[in-house]
């Protein structure tokens, strides 16, 4: 099997970008659950990770998001208006910087299209783009189509439980299972124990080193719903440069269909 | 006795007696020295056509870069890093060099370009076409069209990428690049040209642009560039020159590094070294064979003359001047051989320098080493080869003596003269 030496930036966390960005709005935060015992068994575990991989799925949702990413070059933030639709159907819409306002990205399954206002076309991404940069950031186009499910895909063990940085929590190592579409070598995804919110996700390649980490904050009631309101991601080969993506507004269940992520809406707008 | 060119006359005699078999065996030589001395020209002809397609298509021989910009290939380290360097100026101080025939500016980058019916990745490459042209020669493979001209918003597109987007001269396709300051460059260009340049990556990915329209599109400065590629009369002069263009620009700025193709391309290098090795081997191959005809002859020689070799040695010879007796002989055989096979290789020779047989129709073009390379049968001029073959030659005659020579003074002299 042709394996890339180096995996693709991809978080099946939070799919990145499509699971954090564009699908983030639909964090279907279940309402804790009382705490299982002190021992944390492999069917617990993974009724766990398969609650905070529920986060990411859910029905439409539609809010508004700062994407601040940080280079050692520039910083700069972009402010956008999103809505999605279960794991397939997601549209971005670019408010501010001025410059670049109007500018759109659709996903429509493992299609995206860029909306270009300054030229007014409308661009399919082709196979040999999805490696490019969305946007300017640390996600490529790549890691808003990718999907898998972490509880599903891996094999899941309790690798640490107990205080860590004054939480407890539990750590779970995570194996890709044989045949699962993944290019990780093993995900060490942290949970919070109280509400179980996820903390840190740290992503490692297939020769076991960390390739990127993303860390989950700002846990805030949103669309009635607790959810981490800022989620930023760190890659491992560009030292202090990282991408965070803060929710400022987020609504569920706001009755999208698919008809609404058309190409028209693309470039004309909601 | 004493002049040198004494056993040369009596090896030359020598020779004499058995005139055909000295044919024979010379002429055997003479076609050894013949075949070496133009199969190395050949080879390193090719090598030297490796060297060229592998460097004169699209890299140059010799390119200025920032120190940092390989293996990354970040769009912000340009040449003179973010101080940065006065382009015009480092481009006349590169020009002034007399080894150097041109030098042409470069920006790369990475993007989509979008057709009105698809889209594709495509390498981006911004150029001064007509610096272009004294550097490399791949814009010699424009099949339609022409180079894009400046302030006309233009690109030249590879072939294959031309015919996946389904677009020809005149339409417009929409380049999309991101830009070094975060954002995403998005400009309408029209299609002036289609060029083919034999390497399948580039012609399924490459798109070519003016320099100043692909530094606004990435939100470059007009002196920011990636790389300066030069072209050079010789390209095995290009370690020299490199060195002294690096001392040259010191005083210009820092992050400018110059390389020659010896470096960063050092897989032609090998190669070339790799050609010289199977010089070597044919020089083996065939002077070994010519060893043991050498041999065989001068045996037969001995063997004939044991009589006279008693008679001699009987008289009073040295054992060592009846060895120069031997030796001179095949020293004269090797002479004739070289005198005779220089007759038959020059022509050849001169032909192949003259006329290369382009059998590019039987065996097609070859991408090799990310070079395009055709089956060109051309000769090398040079006279080292040669003259090493003539050496070669004359040394493993005198060689392939020796054992000859030592039997001829191990003739028992009472016994030979007895007749036993």
């Amino acid at each position: 099997m042709n394996r890339p030496l180096r995996p693709p930036a991809r978080a099946p966390l939070l799919r990145t970008l499509a699971g954090a960005l564009l699908l983030c709005p639909a964090l279907l935060g279940l309402p804790p659950q009382p705490l299982p015992a002190q021992t944390t068994d492999a069917a617990t575990a993974e009724e766990i990770v398969r609650h905070v991989d529920d986060l990411l799925r859910g029905d439409s949702s539609h809010g508004t998001v700062r994407m601040e990413v940080v280079t050692q070059r520039w910083t700069r933030t972009m402010e956008m208006e999103m809505w999605s639709l279960g794991q397939d159907y997601s549209l971005v819409r670019v408010l501010s910087p001025s410059r670049e306002a109007g500018t759109a990205t659709l996903k429509v399954d493992r299609d995206i299209w860029n909306y270009l206002p300054r030229v007014d076309r409308t661009i399919k991404v082709p196979g040999s783009g999805m490696g490019g940069s969305w946007m300017g950031s640390h996600f490529t186009y790549d890691d808003l189509v990718r999907e898998s499910s972490m509880a599903d895909d891996y094999r899941i063990e309790v690798s640490f439980e107990g205080d860590r940085d004054e939480d407890e929590i539990w750590e779970f190592t995570l194996t890709p299972l044989p045949e699962a579409p993944v290019v990780w070598g093993r995900v060490e995804l942290e949970v919070r124990k109280d509400d179980r919110m996820p903390l840190r996700a740290r992503y490692f390649d297939d020769r076991g080193e960390l390739a990127r980490t993303m860390v989950f904050a700002r846990f805030r009631t949103m669309g009635g719903r607790l959810v981490p309101s800022e989620l930023s991601m760190h890659p491992e080969d560009r030292p202090g440069e990282r991408t965070t993506l803060i929710y400022d507004d987020l609504a569920f269940d706001v009755g999208l269909e698919e008809g609404f992520f058309s190409l028209q809406r693309l470039r004309s707008g909601p | 006795m004493t002049d040198r060119g004494f056993w040369l006359r009596v090896g030359w005699r020598n020779l004499g007696r058995h005139r055909r078999r000295s044919i024979i065996t010379a002429m055997a030589l003479a076609w050894g020295f013949a075949a070496v001395v133009l199969f190395n020209g050949i080879l390193e002809g090719m090598g030297s056509d490796f060297v060229r397609s592998g460097t004169d298509l699209m890299v140059g021989q010799i390119r200025i870069q920032n120190p940092d910009y390989e293996p990354e290939r970040e769009l912000w380290d340009v040449v003179g890093g973010d101080v940065g360097v006065p382009l015009a100026e480092l481009l006349d101080r590169v020009r002034s060099d007399a080894a150097v025939v041109g030098a042409a500016p470069r920006l790369y980058g990475a993007g989509i370009i979008a057709s009105d019916s698809t889209s594709r990745g495509g390498l981006l490459m911004g150029i001064r076409p007509e610096e272009e042209r004294r550097v490399t020669y791949f814009l010699d493979g424009i099949v339609e069209g022409a180079a894009p001209e400046a302030g006309a918003h233009q690109v030249l597109l590879g072939q294959e990428l031309a015919r996946q987007l389904r677009t020809g001269i005149g339409e417009e396709v929409v380049l999309v690049a991101p830009a070094a300051d975060g954002s995403m460059g998005n400009e309408l260009f029209t299609v002036s040209g289609i060029v083919r340049t034999g390497i399948p990556e580039v012609d399924a990915a490459q798109v070519i642009l003016q320099l100043d329209d692909l530094q606004f599109l990435v939100a470059l400065g007009p002196d920011d560039v990636h790389e300066v590629a030069m072209a050079v009369r010789n390209p095995w002069d290009a370690p020299e020159v490199a060195e002294r263009l690096s001392v040259g620009l010191s005083g210009l700025g820092t992050n400018i590094e110059v390389e020659p193709w010896t470096r960063f391309r050092p897989e032609l290098v090998e190669f070339a070294n790799l050609i010289g090795g199977m010089n070597w081997v044919i020089l083996l191959v065939i002077f070994l064979m010519a060893a043991f005809g050498v041999a065989n002859t001068m045996l037969m020689g001995t063997f004939e003359r044991r009589r006279e070799f008693a008679v001699v040695k009987a008289l009073g010879m040295k054992p060592h001047r009846i060895m120069a007796m031997v030796v001179g002989e095949a020293v004269v055989l090797g002479l004739l051989a070289v005198a005779a096979g220089a007759v038959i290789a020059l022509p050849l020779v001169l032909w192949l320098v003259h006329f290369p047989l382009d059998l590019t129709p039987l065996a097609g073009e070859q991408m090799f080493l990310d070079g395009l390379f055709r089956f060109v049968l051309r000769v090398e001029h040079s006279w080292g080869n040669p003259i090493r073959a003539a050496v070669g030659l004359i040394l493993t005659a005198t060689l392939a003596a020796i054992y000859p020579a030592l039997r001829a003074i191990q003739v028992p002299a009472a016994e030979a003269l007895a007749g036993r």
